[in-house]
Protein backbone atom coordinates (compact mmCIF):
# COMPACT_ATOMS: atom_id res chain seq x y z
CA UNK A 1 0.00 0.00 0.00
CA UNK A 2 2.81 2.40 1.15
CA UNK A 3 4.65 1.32 -2.15
CA UNK A 4 1.62 2.44 -4.19
CA UNK A 5 1.29 5.54 -2.63
CA UNK A 6 4.80 6.20 -3.44
CA UNK A 7 4.31 4.89 -6.60
CA UNK A 8 1.28 7.85 -6.91
CA UNK A 9 3.24 10.28 -5.73
CA UNK A 10 5.92 10.24 -7.74
CA UNK A 11 4.10 10.16 -10.75
CA UNK A 12 2.16 13.24 -9.57
CA UNK A 13 5.07 15.36 -9.13
CA UNK A 14 6.41 14.17 -12.48
CA UNK A 15 3.37 15.28 -14.07
CA UNK A 16 3.20 18.40 -12.22
CA UNK A 17 7.11 19.48 -12.79
CA UNK A 18 5.96 18.79 -16.75
CA UNK A 19 2.73 21.11 -16.19
CA UNK A 20 4.92 23.72 -14.82
CA UNK A 21 7.67 23.64 -17.07
CA UNK A 22 5.06 23.60 -19.78
CA UNK A 23 3.46 27.04 -18.37
CA UNK A 24 6.36 28.70 -17.61
CA UNK A 25 7.52 28.24 -21.41
CA UNK A 26 3.99 29.23 -22.71
CA UNK A 27 4.45 32.47 -20.88
CA UNK A 28 7.92 33.33 -21.51
CA UNK A 29 6.74 35.04 -24.60
CA UNK A 30 9.31 33.32 -26.53
CA UNK A 31 6.71 31.12 -28.76
CA UNK A 32 3.09 32.76 -29.91
CA UNK A 33 0.72 31.75 -27.32
CA UNK A 34 -1.59 30.39 -30.05
CA UNK A 35 0.43 27.89 -31.17
CA UNK A 36 2.16 26.94 -27.72
CA UNK A 37 -0.88 27.20 -25.41
CA UNK A 38 -1.01 27.09 -21.78
CA UNK A 39 -2.17 24.10 -19.47
CA UNK A 40 -5.11 26.71 -18.24
CA UNK A 41 -6.32 27.44 -22.11
CA UNK A 42 -6.20 23.53 -22.91
CA UNK A 43 -8.16 23.41 -19.91
CA UNK A 44 -10.42 25.49 -21.18
CA UNK A 45 -10.63 23.97 -24.71
CA UNK A 46 -11.32 20.12 -23.02
CA UNK A 47 -14.30 22.19 -21.18
CA UNK A 48 -15.52 23.44 -24.20
CA UNK A 49 -15.23 20.44 -25.77
CA UNK A 50 -16.56 18.59 -23.34
CA UNK A 51 -19.55 21.02 -22.93
CA UNK A 52 -20.53 20.47 -26.81
CA UNK A 53 -20.63 17.04 -26.04
CA UNK A 54 -17.73 16.27 -28.40
CA UNK A 55 -15.29 15.15 -26.29
CA UNK A 56 -17.38 12.17 -25.17
CA UNK A 57 -18.45 11.44 -28.21
CA UNK A 58 -14.89 10.93 -29.74
CA UNK A 59 -14.04 9.20 -27.48
CA UNK A 60 -16.47 6.36 -27.33
CA UNK A 61 -16.06 6.35 -31.24
CA UNK A 62 -12.08 6.13 -31.02
CA UNK A 63 -12.35 3.71 -27.98
CA UNK A 64 -14.86 1.44 -30.45
CA UNK A 65 -12.77 1.72 -33.51
CA UNK A 66 -9.16 0.74 -31.67
CA UNK A 67 -11.28 -2.11 -29.74
CA UNK A 68 -12.61 -3.75 -32.82
CA UNK A 69 -8.93 -3.02 -34.57
CA UNK A 70 -7.00 -4.58 -31.83
CA UNK A 71 -9.35 -7.70 -31.37
CA UNK A 72 -9.00 -8.48 -34.90
CA UNK A 73 -5.55 -8.21 -34.64
CA UNK A 74 -4.91 -9.91 -31.76
CA UNK A 75 -7.11 -12.98 -32.72
CA UNK A 76 -5.04 -12.72 -35.93
CA UNK A 77 -1.80 -12.27 -34.79
CA UNK A 78 -1.83 -15.29 -31.94
CA UNK A 79 -3.07 -17.06 -34.53
CA UNK A 80 -0.74 -17.35 -36.78
CA UNK A 81 2.53 -16.45 -34.46
CA UNK A 82 1.48 -20.16 -33.48
CA UNK A 83 1.67 -21.39 -36.83
CA UNK A 84 4.58 -20.07 -37.68
CA UNK A 85 6.06 -20.81 -34.47
CA UNK A 86 5.22 -24.64 -34.36
CA UNK A 87 4.65 -25.88 -37.92
CA UNK A 88 7.54 -25.69 -40.59
CA UNK A 89 5.29 -24.78 -43.22
CA UNK A 90 3.59 -21.77 -42.19
CA UNK A 91 7.15 -20.72 -41.13
CA UNK A 92 8.54 -20.67 -44.39
CA UNK A 93 5.20 -19.89 -46.51
CA UNK A 94 4.58 -16.67 -44.18
CA UNK A 95 7.52 -15.76 -42.33
CA UNK A 96 9.46 -14.28 -44.59
CA UNK A 97 6.53 -12.09 -45.60
CA UNK A 98 5.36 -10.87 -42.62
CA UNK A 99 9.19 -9.66 -41.53
CA UNK A 100 9.10 -7.73 -44.66
CA UNK A 101 6.04 -6.18 -43.50
CA UNK A 102 6.67 -5.35 -39.84
CA UNK A 103 9.05 -1.97 -41.32
CA UNK A 104 5.88 -0.62 -42.96
CA UNK A 105 4.17 2.02 -40.91
CA UNK A 106 0.18 2.08 -40.55
CA UNK A 107 0.18 5.58 -42.48
CA UNK A 108 1.86 3.94 -45.50
CA UNK A 109 -0.91 1.72 -46.00
CA UNK A 110 -4.21 4.29 -45.33
CA UNK A 111 -4.57 5.21 -48.97
CA UNK A 112 -4.14 1.28 -49.72
CA UNK A 113 -6.88 0.66 -47.13
CA UNK A 114 -9.31 2.99 -48.53
CA UNK A 115 -9.07 2.10 -52.19
CA UNK A 116 -9.20 -1.62 -50.64
CA UNK A 117 -12.41 -1.23 -48.15
CA UNK A 118 -13.43 2.55 -48.87
CA UNK A 119 -13.67 5.57 -46.45
CA UNK A 120 -15.71 3.58 -44.37
CA UNK A 121 -15.16 1.71 -41.31
CA UNK A 122 -13.45 -1.71 -43.14
CA UNK A 123 -10.28 0.54 -43.87
CA UNK A 124 -10.05 1.92 -40.40
CA UNK A 125 -10.60 -1.59 -38.32
CA UNK A 126 -8.09 -2.77 -41.09
CA UNK A 127 -5.21 -0.25 -40.56
CA UNK A 128 -5.58 -0.86 -36.71
CA UNK A 129 -5.48 -4.62 -36.90
CA UNK A 130 -3.03 -4.72 -39.47
CA UNK A 131 -0.47 -3.00 -36.71
CA UNK A 132 -1.39 -4.75 -33.71
CA UNK A 133 -1.32 -7.98 -35.62
CA UNK A 134 2.08 -7.80 -36.03
CA UNK A 135 2.99 -7.05 -32.82
CA UNK A 136 1.27 -9.57 -31.30
CA UNK A 137 2.28 -12.53 -34.16
CA UNK A 138 6.04 -11.44 -33.76
CA UNK A 139 5.83 -11.89 -29.55
CA UNK A 140 3.79 -14.55 -30.01
CA UNK A 141 5.73 -16.38 -32.48
CA UNK A 142 9.26 -15.58 -30.35
CA UNK A 143 7.67 -16.72 -27.31
CA UNK A 144 6.10 -20.04 -29.06
CA UNK A 145 9.14 -20.82 -30.93
CA UNK A 146 11.78 -20.43 -28.41
CA UNK A 147 10.03 -22.84 -25.16
CA UNK A 148 12.49 -24.60 -23.37
CA UNK A 149 13.30 -27.72 -24.89
CA UNK A 150 13.28 -29.62 -21.24
CA UNK A 151 9.97 -28.67 -20.57
CA UNK A 152 8.81 -30.42 -24.27
CA UNK A 153 11.02 -33.50 -23.45
CA UNK A 154 9.86 -33.84 -19.39
CA UNK A 155 5.90 -33.68 -20.50
CA UNK A 156 6.88 -36.49 -23.29
CA UNK A 157 8.62 -38.55 -21.07
CA UNK A 158 5.25 -38.31 -19.03
CA UNK A 159 3.33 -39.82 -21.75
CA UNK A 160 1.30 -36.32 -22.64
CA UNK A 161 -0.31 -36.05 -25.62
CA UNK A 162 0.16 -33.66 -28.11
CA UNK A 163 -2.50 -31.76 -27.72
CA UNK A 164 -1.87 -31.52 -23.84
CA UNK A 165 1.29 -30.70 -24.27
CA UNK A 166 0.49 -27.88 -26.59
CA UNK A 167 -2.29 -26.73 -23.68
CA UNK A 168 0.07 -26.89 -20.75
CA UNK A 169 3.44 -26.76 -21.80
CA UNK A 170 3.90 -24.50 -24.87
CA UNK A 171 1.36 -22.07 -24.20
CA UNK A 172 2.26 -21.35 -20.53
CA UNK A 173 5.56 -20.98 -21.63
CA UNK A 174 4.85 -18.53 -24.39
CA UNK A 175 1.95 -16.82 -22.61
CA UNK A 176 4.45 -14.09 -21.10
CA UNK A 177 5.63 -12.80 -24.72
CA UNK A 178 2.16 -13.01 -26.05
CA UNK A 179 0.93 -10.64 -23.05
CA UNK A 180 3.65 -8.09 -24.18
CA UNK A 181 2.78 -8.48 -27.73
CA UNK A 182 -0.82 -7.56 -26.47
CA UNK A 183 -0.19 -4.99 -24.60
CA UNK A 184 2.53 -3.45 -27.46
CA UNK A 185 -0.12 -4.11 -29.38
CA UNK A 186 -2.63 -2.17 -27.99
CA UNK A 187 -0.29 1.12 -27.61
CA UNK A 188 -0.01 0.55 -31.62
CA UNK A 189 -4.01 0.40 -31.56
CA UNK A 190 -3.86 4.15 -30.14
CA UNK A 191 -0.94 5.26 -32.49
CA UNK A 192 -2.46 3.98 -35.93
CA UNK A 193 -6.23 5.26 -34.82
CA UNK A 194 -4.73 8.40 -35.78
CA UNK A 195 -3.71 7.38 -39.43
CA UNK A 196 -7.21 5.39 -39.86
CA UNK A 197 -9.29 8.59 -38.74
CA UNK A 198 -7.69 10.98 -41.03
CA UNK A 199 -9.99 10.37 -44.10
CA UNK A 200 -13.48 9.18 -44.12
CA UNK A 201 -14.00 9.78 -40.62
CA UNK A 202 -16.45 12.92 -39.30
CA UNK A 203 -15.69 11.87 -35.63
CA UNK A 204 -13.50 10.55 -33.08
CA UNK A 205 -9.80 11.38 -31.67
CA UNK A 206 -7.85 11.60 -35.05
CA UNK A 207 -10.57 13.74 -36.76
CA UNK A 208 -10.87 16.35 -33.98
CA UNK A 209 -6.91 16.43 -34.06
CA UNK A 210 -6.90 17.13 -37.73
CA UNK A 211 -10.22 19.21 -37.67
CA UNK A 212 -8.21 21.37 -34.93
CA UNK A 213 -5.20 21.93 -37.38
CA UNK A 214 -7.26 23.13 -39.85
CA UNK A 215 -8.56 25.84 -37.59
CA UNK A 216 -5.31 26.36 -36.09
CA UNK A 217 -6.72 25.44 -32.44
CA UNK A 218 -3.62 23.75 -31.41
CA UNK A 219 -5.57 23.86 -28.24
CA UNK A 220 -7.62 21.56 -28.97
CA UNK A 221 -4.94 19.89 -30.65
CA UNK A 222 -3.20 19.11 -27.30
CA UNK A 223 -6.63 18.13 -25.84
CA UNK A 224 -6.58 15.61 -28.08
CA UNK A 225 -2.73 14.37 -27.69
CA UNK A 226 -3.10 14.26 -23.87
CA UNK A 227 -6.48 12.28 -24.08
CA UNK A 228 -4.24 10.11 -26.42
CA UNK A 229 -1.42 9.43 -23.83
CA UNK A 230 -4.04 8.86 -20.92
CA UNK A 231 -5.87 6.59 -22.76
CA UNK A 232 -2.91 4.66 -24.27
CA UNK A 233 -1.34 4.69 -19.86
CA UNK A 234 -4.78 3.46 -18.71
CA UNK A 235 -4.89 0.94 -21.30
CA UNK A 236 -1.71 -0.04 -20.22
CA UNK A 237 -2.06 -0.77 -16.70
CA UNK A 238 -5.03 -2.42 -17.57
CA UNK A 239 -2.80 -5.06 -19.21
CA UNK A 240 0.14 -4.94 -16.65
CA UNK A 241 -2.87 -5.80 -14.12
CA UNK A 242 -4.90 -8.12 -16.09
CA UNK A 243 -1.03 -9.96 -17.71
CA UNK A 244 -0.10 -10.48 -13.94
CA UNK A 245 -2.79 -12.19 -13.31
CA UNK A 246 -2.99 -14.68 -15.98
CA UNK A 247 0.75 -14.84 -16.17
CA UNK A 248 1.10 -14.93 -12.46
CA UNK A 249 4.48 -16.55 -12.40
CA UNK A 250 6.40 -14.22 -14.35
CA UNK A 251 6.73 -10.20 -13.39
CA UNK A 252 5.44 -8.42 -16.76
CA UNK B 1 52.42 49.69 -48.34
CA UNK B 2 50.19 49.50 -51.13
CA UNK B 3 49.13 46.25 -49.75
CA UNK B 4 48.24 47.88 -46.44
CA UNK B 5 46.29 50.34 -48.34
CA UNK B 6 44.94 48.58 -50.58
CA UNK B 7 43.69 45.92 -47.78
CA UNK B 8 42.26 49.06 -45.30
CA UNK B 9 40.57 49.99 -48.42
CA UNK B 10 38.68 46.95 -49.17
CA UNK B 11 37.81 46.38 -45.48
CA UNK B 12 36.35 49.82 -45.30
CA UNK B 13 34.45 48.81 -48.31
CA UNK B 14 33.15 45.51 -47.01
CA UNK B 15 32.22 47.57 -43.40
CA UNK B 16 30.15 49.96 -45.30
CA UNK B 17 28.24 47.38 -47.63
CA UNK B 18 27.67 45.09 -44.13
CA UNK B 19 26.24 48.05 -42.70
CA UNK B 20 24.15 48.89 -45.76
CA UNK B 21 22.63 45.61 -46.43
CA UNK B 22 21.75 45.49 -42.98
CA UNK B 23 19.97 48.72 -42.75
CA UNK B 24 18.49 47.64 -46.14
CA UNK B 25 15.23 45.75 -46.79
CA UNK B 26 15.71 42.08 -47.17
CA UNK B 27 15.78 41.06 -50.46
CA UNK B 28 16.18 37.60 -50.66
CA UNK B 29 12.31 36.15 -49.93
CA UNK B 30 10.89 32.99 -50.08
CA UNK B 31 7.45 32.59 -51.30
CA UNK B 32 5.44 29.20 -50.32
CA UNK B 33 3.57 28.22 -53.62
CA UNK B 34 0.50 26.06 -53.93
CA UNK B 35 -0.67 25.19 -57.34
CA UNK B 36 0.78 27.35 -60.05
CA UNK B 37 -2.17 26.63 -62.39
CA UNK B 38 -4.47 28.34 -59.66
CA UNK B 39 -2.46 31.77 -59.97
CA UNK B 40 -0.27 31.74 -63.24
CA UNK B 41 1.15 35.08 -62.37
CA UNK B 42 3.84 33.28 -60.43
CA UNK B 43 4.53 30.60 -62.87
CA UNK B 44 5.30 33.73 -65.60
CA UNK B 45 7.52 35.43 -62.43
CA UNK B 46 9.35 32.26 -61.96
CA UNK B 47 9.98 31.16 -65.47
CA UNK B 48 11.06 35.10 -66.58
CA UNK B 49 12.51 35.28 -63.43
CA UNK B 50 10.62 38.71 -63.42
CA UNK B 51 11.85 39.09 -60.23
CA UNK B 52 15.58 40.15 -60.69
CA UNK B 53 14.49 42.90 -62.87
CA UNK B 54 12.95 44.27 -59.47
CA UNK B 55 15.65 43.87 -57.47
CA UNK B 56 14.70 40.65 -55.38
CA UNK B 57 15.65 36.77 -55.57
CA UNK B 58 12.45 34.91 -54.67
CA UNK B 59 12.95 31.12 -53.67
CA UNK B 60 9.31 29.64 -54.39
CA UNK B 61 9.10 26.57 -52.51
CA UNK B 62 5.91 24.48 -53.49
CA UNK B 63 3.79 23.62 -51.16
CA UNK B 64 1.16 20.27 -51.32
CA UNK B 65 -2.08 22.74 -50.23
CA UNK B 66 -2.18 26.54 -49.66
CA UNK B 67 -3.19 25.75 -45.85
CA UNK B 68 0.08 24.00 -45.58
CA UNK B 69 2.16 27.05 -47.12
CA UNK B 70 0.05 29.31 -44.35
CA UNK B 71 0.99 27.41 -41.33
CA UNK B 72 4.54 27.94 -42.77
CA UNK B 73 4.11 31.24 -42.81
CA UNK B 74 2.74 31.99 -39.32
CA UNK B 75 5.56 29.49 -37.98
CA UNK B 76 8.22 31.99 -39.59
CA UNK B 77 9.95 29.45 -42.73
CA UNK B 78 8.24 31.56 -45.28
CA UNK B 79 7.48 35.68 -46.45
CA UNK B 80 4.78 34.92 -48.64
CA UNK B 81 2.47 32.30 -49.02
CA UNK B 82 -0.51 31.93 -52.21
CA UNK B 83 -3.65 29.86 -50.73
CA UNK B 84 -7.37 29.95 -50.84
CA UNK B 85 -9.12 32.89 -48.79
CA UNK B 86 -10.52 30.31 -46.00
CA UNK B 87 -7.12 29.95 -44.15
CA UNK B 88 -7.27 33.65 -44.21
CA UNK B 89 -10.43 33.67 -42.72
CA UNK B 90 -9.51 31.43 -40.05
CA UNK B 91 -6.49 33.14 -39.86
CA UNK B 92 -7.84 36.52 -38.83
CA UNK B 93 -10.36 34.91 -36.53
CA UNK B 94 -7.48 33.44 -34.55
CA UNK B 95 -5.65 37.15 -34.20
CA UNK B 96 -2.56 35.84 -36.76
CA UNK B 97 -0.38 38.42 -37.58
CA UNK B 98 -0.33 38.60 -41.69
CA UNK B 99 -1.60 40.55 -44.38
CA UNK B 100 -3.12 39.69 -47.59
CA UNK B 101 -1.79 41.84 -50.17
CA UNK B 102 -4.08 40.90 -52.78
CA UNK B 103 -6.37 38.69 -54.45
CA UNK B 104 -4.67 36.79 -57.31
CA UNK B 105 -7.07 34.70 -59.83
CA UNK B 106 -10.65 33.57 -58.94
CA UNK B 107 -11.58 30.08 -60.10
CA UNK B 108 -15.11 30.44 -61.20
CA UNK B 109 -15.83 27.01 -62.62
CA UNK B 110 -17.32 25.28 -58.96
CA UNK B 111 -19.02 22.18 -59.58
CA UNK B 112 -21.01 19.33 -57.33
CA UNK B 113 -19.34 15.97 -59.00
CA UNK B 114 -21.37 12.46 -58.36
CA UNK B 115 -21.65 9.13 -59.95
CA UNK B 116 -24.32 7.99 -61.97
CA UNK B 117 -26.09 6.42 -58.77
CA UNK B 118 -27.80 10.00 -59.21
CA UNK B 119 -29.53 12.04 -61.66
CA UNK B 120 -27.60 15.10 -61.37
CA UNK B 121 -29.64 17.64 -62.65
CA UNK B 122 -30.23 20.80 -59.67
CA UNK B 123 -29.26 20.94 -56.36
CA UNK B 124 -32.68 19.65 -55.23
CA UNK B 125 -31.34 15.69 -56.26
CA UNK B 126 -29.00 15.25 -53.34
CA UNK B 127 -31.73 15.85 -50.84
CA UNK B 128 -31.18 12.45 -48.73
CA UNK B 129 -28.00 11.65 -50.41
CA UNK B 130 -24.32 10.65 -49.31
CA UNK B 131 -22.14 13.65 -50.22
CA UNK B 132 -18.39 13.36 -49.63
CA UNK B 133 -16.47 16.82 -48.82
CA UNK B 134 -13.41 17.39 -47.03
CA UNK B 135 -15.07 19.00 -43.66
CA UNK B 136 -13.51 21.85 -42.25
CA UNK B 137 -12.46 23.85 -45.68
CA UNK B 138 -14.17 25.97 -48.62
CA UNK B 139 -15.57 23.18 -50.45
CA UNK B 140 -17.66 22.07 -47.39
CA UNK B 141 -18.42 25.58 -46.69
CA UNK B 142 -19.84 25.74 -50.42
CA UNK B 143 -21.67 22.63 -50.11
CA UNK B 144 -23.50 23.73 -46.77
CA UNK B 145 -24.44 26.84 -48.49
CA UNK B 146 -25.89 25.47 -51.49
CA UNK B 147 -27.84 23.00 -49.32
CA UNK B 148 -29.10 25.26 -47.11
CA UNK B 149 -29.76 27.74 -49.88
CA UNK B 150 -32.03 24.74 -51.54
CA UNK B 151 -33.72 23.74 -47.92
CA UNK B 152 -32.43 20.16 -48.65
CA UNK B 153 -30.45 17.84 -46.02
CA UNK B 154 -27.96 15.28 -47.09
CA UNK B 155 -25.60 13.23 -45.24
CA UNK B 156 -22.13 14.61 -45.45
CA UNK B 157 -19.14 12.34 -45.30
CA UNK B 158 -15.70 13.54 -44.22
CA UNK B 159 -13.08 12.50 -47.10
CA UNK B 160 -9.53 14.06 -47.46
CA UNK B 161 -8.76 15.48 -50.82
CA UNK B 162 -7.31 12.24 -52.46
CA UNK B 163 -9.75 10.13 -51.08
CA UNK B 164 -12.41 11.65 -52.84
CA UNK B 165 -11.83 10.28 -56.24
CA UNK B 166 -11.93 7.07 -55.65
CA UNK B 167 -14.54 7.01 -53.22
CA UNK B 168 -16.72 8.37 -55.58
CA UNK B 169 -15.73 5.35 -57.84
CA UNK B 170 -16.32 3.25 -55.07
CA UNK B 171 -19.76 4.03 -54.50
CA UNK B 172 -18.69 4.92 -50.83
CA UNK B 173 -20.63 8.40 -51.80
CA UNK B 174 -22.91 9.18 -53.87
CA UNK B 175 -21.70 12.86 -55.08
CA UNK B 176 -19.00 15.35 -53.65
CA UNK B 177 -17.49 18.72 -53.68
CA UNK B 178 -13.61 18.91 -54.06
CA UNK B 179 -10.99 21.37 -55.06
CA UNK B 180 -11.41 22.17 -58.24
CA UNK B 181 -7.35 20.70 -58.77
CA UNK B 182 -9.36 17.07 -58.91
CA UNK B 183 -12.21 17.60 -60.93
CA UNK B 184 -9.97 16.08 -63.84
CA UNK B 185 -9.06 12.90 -62.45
CA UNK B 186 -13.01 12.52 -61.36
CA UNK B 187 -13.86 13.00 -64.73
CA UNK B 188 -11.07 10.63 -66.20
CA UNK B 189 -11.97 7.67 -62.91
CA UNK B 190 -15.82 8.05 -63.64
CA UNK B 191 -15.68 7.82 -67.61
CA UNK B 192 -19.08 7.50 -68.51
CA UNK B 193 -20.27 7.79 -65.05
CA UNK B 194 -19.34 11.10 -64.77
CA UNK B 195 -21.67 13.95 -63.72
CA UNK B 196 -21.45 17.03 -62.59
CA UNK B 197 -23.43 20.73 -61.92
CA UNK B 198 -22.44 23.94 -61.96
CA UNK B 199 -22.78 26.04 -58.74
CA UNK B 200 -22.39 30.00 -59.00
CA UNK B 201 -23.13 30.47 -55.33
CA UNK B 202 -18.89 30.79 -54.43
CA UNK B 203 -15.91 31.68 -56.32
CA UNK B 204 -12.36 30.37 -54.75
CA UNK B 205 -10.00 33.37 -54.18
CA UNK B 206 -6.48 32.66 -54.55
CA UNK B 207 -4.89 35.41 -52.06
CA UNK B 208 -1.06 36.06 -51.89
CA UNK B 209 -0.32 36.98 -47.78
CA UNK B 210 2.57 38.40 -46.28
CA UNK B 211 3.92 38.40 -42.98
CA UNK B 212 3.53 41.19 -41.06
CA UNK B 213 7.04 42.01 -40.23
CA UNK B 214 7.39 41.53 -44.18
CA UNK B 215 4.79 44.25 -45.10
CA UNK B 216 5.87 46.73 -41.56
CA UNK B 217 9.61 46.59 -42.14
CA UNK B 218 9.91 45.78 -45.55
CA UNK B 219 7.51 47.70 -48.12
CA UNK B 220 9.90 48.17 -50.93
CA UNK B 221 9.99 44.56 -51.24
CA UNK B 222 6.74 43.82 -51.02
CA UNK B 223 6.41 46.96 -53.75
CA UNK B 224 8.92 45.34 -55.67
CA UNK B 225 7.05 42.00 -55.38
CA UNK B 226 4.14 42.58 -55.97
CA UNK B 227 5.51 44.61 -58.98
CA UNK B 228 7.28 41.47 -60.57
CA UNK B 229 3.38 39.69 -60.10
CA UNK B 230 1.27 42.30 -62.01
CA UNK B 231 4.40 42.39 -64.73
CA UNK B 232 3.25 38.63 -64.80
CA UNK B 233 0.00 39.39 -65.08
CA UNK B 234 0.50 41.38 -68.38
CA UNK B 235 2.25 38.30 -69.57
CA UNK B 236 -0.73 36.20 -68.34
CA UNK B 237 -3.37 38.58 -70.11
CA UNK B 238 -1.25 39.37 -73.55
CA UNK B 239 0.20 35.60 -74.22
CA UNK B 240 -2.28 32.83 -72.55
CA UNK B 241 -0.57 30.00 -74.59
CA UNK B 242 3.35 31.42 -73.39
CA UNK B 243 1.76 31.58 -69.86
CA UNK B 244 0.39 27.96 -69.80
CA UNK B 245 3.09 26.43 -71.22
CA UNK B 246 5.10 28.49 -68.20
CA UNK B 247 2.80 27.01 -65.72
CA UNK B 248 3.76 23.48 -67.41
CA UNK B 249 7.46 24.45 -67.34
CA UNK B 250 7.50 25.68 -63.32
CA UNK B 251 5.13 22.58 -62.24
CA UNK B 252 7.71 20.34 -63.97
CA UNK B 253 4.88 18.21 -65.76
CA UNK B 254 2.40 17.98 -63.23
CA UNK B 255 -0.45 19.00 -64.95
CA UNK B 256 -1.03 17.53 -68.69
CA UNK B 257 -1.00 20.40 -71.62
CA UNK B 258 -4.30 19.78 -72.36
CA UNK B 259 -5.68 20.09 -68.99
CA UNK B 260 -3.97 23.27 -68.21
CA UNK B 261 -5.73 25.14 -71.58
CA UNK B 262 -8.76 23.67 -70.82
CA UNK B 263 -8.98 24.96 -67.05
CA UNK B 264 -7.39 28.24 -68.11
CA UNK B 265 -10.91 29.87 -69.29
CA UNK B 266 -12.33 28.71 -65.74
CA UNK B 267 -10.19 31.57 -64.11
CA UNK B 268 -10.43 35.15 -63.51
CA UNK B 269 -6.55 36.22 -63.66
CA UNK B 270 -6.76 39.63 -62.04
CA UNK B 271 -4.77 41.17 -59.22
CA UNK B 272 -7.37 42.54 -56.73
CA UNK B 273 -8.72 43.62 -53.23
CA UNK B 274 -12.36 44.52 -52.91
CA UNK B 275 -15.18 43.96 -51.32
CA UNK B 276 -16.50 40.60 -53.39
CA UNK B 277 -13.64 39.09 -50.69
CA UNK B 278 -14.55 41.10 -48.18
CA UNK B 279 -18.32 39.58 -47.77
CA UNK B 280 -17.14 36.10 -48.80
CA UNK B 281 -15.01 36.37 -45.47
CA UNK B 282 -17.64 37.37 -43.65
CA UNK B 283 -20.03 34.68 -44.54
CA UNK B 284 -17.39 32.34 -43.94
CA UNK B 285 -16.46 33.59 -40.77
CA UNK B 286 -19.80 33.34 -39.21
CA UNK B 287 -19.94 29.70 -41.25
CA UNK B 288 -16.75 28.86 -39.11
CA UNK B 289 -18.66 30.58 -35.95
CA UNK B 290 -21.86 28.74 -36.01
CA UNK B 291 -19.44 24.92 -36.88
CA UNK B 292 -17.94 25.87 -33.21
CA UNK B 293 -14.55 25.44 -34.51
CA UNK B 294 -13.54 29.01 -33.33
CA UNK B 295 -15.75 30.35 -30.87
CA UNK B 296 -15.83 33.93 -29.22
CA UNK B 297 -15.36 36.05 -32.40
CA UNK B 298 -17.60 37.88 -34.27
CA UNK B 299 -17.11 37.91 -37.58
CA UNK B 300 -17.95 41.05 -39.26
CA UNK B 301 -16.01 43.34 -41.73
CA UNK B 302 -14.03 45.09 -39.50
CA UNK B 303 -12.72 41.77 -38.22
CA UNK B 304 -10.67 41.21 -41.50
CA UNK B 305 -10.60 44.79 -42.75
CA UNK B 306 -7.06 45.66 -41.05
CA UNK B 307 -5.68 42.41 -42.67
CA UNK B 308 -6.37 43.54 -46.21
CA UNK B 309 -3.91 45.62 -47.20
CA UNK B 310 -4.28 47.31 -49.87
CA UNK B 311 -2.18 49.91 -49.85
CA UNK B 312 0.93 48.40 -51.54
CA UNK B 313 -1.65 47.04 -54.92
CA UNK B 314 -3.29 50.80 -54.80
CA UNK B 315 0.46 52.06 -55.49
CA UNK B 316 0.27 49.51 -58.65
CA UNK B 317 -3.43 50.56 -59.65
CA UNK B 318 -5.74 52.67 -57.98
CA UNK B 319 -8.55 50.81 -59.58
CA UNK B 320 -7.65 47.68 -58.27
CA UNK B 321 -8.44 48.16 -54.84
CA UNK B 322 -12.36 49.00 -54.08
CA UNK B 323 -12.18 48.66 -50.17
CA UNK B 324 -15.06 50.30 -48.21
Amino acid sequence: MTNQLNQLLKVAASLTGVVVVWWAVAISGLINPLLFPTPYTVLIAAKELYEDGILISDLGISLARASIGFVIGAILGISVGILTARTRFFAIALGPFLNLLRPIPAIALVPIAIVWFGIGEGSKYFVIAYTVFLAVWLNTHHGTAHVAQTYIRAARSLGASRLREFFEVIIPAAAPHIVVGLRLGAALAFLSLVAAELSGASAGIGFRLQDARDYIRTDRMFVGLIELGILGALLDQFFVYVGNKLVHWEQL
Amino acid sequence: MQKIALSTIAGVVLAISGATSSSAEKTNITIGGGPYLDVPQISQAMDKNLWKKHGITAKVTPFRTGRSAFEALIGGQLDFALMAEFPAVIGAMRGLKFGVLAEMSQYQAGRVNSNDKINLTSIKSLAGQKIGTTIGTNVHFMLDELLKKAGIKATIVNVRPPDIVPALVRGDVDAATMFPSFYGGAKRSLGKRYREFRINNYKTRFVFVGTAEMLDKNPNTVRSVLAALMEGEKLVKSDPADSQAAVDRVAKGKYKKAYIKSAWSSYRHRMVLDNDLLELMVREGKWIAARGSIKGVKSTKALYRPFLRGEFLKELGADRVDLK
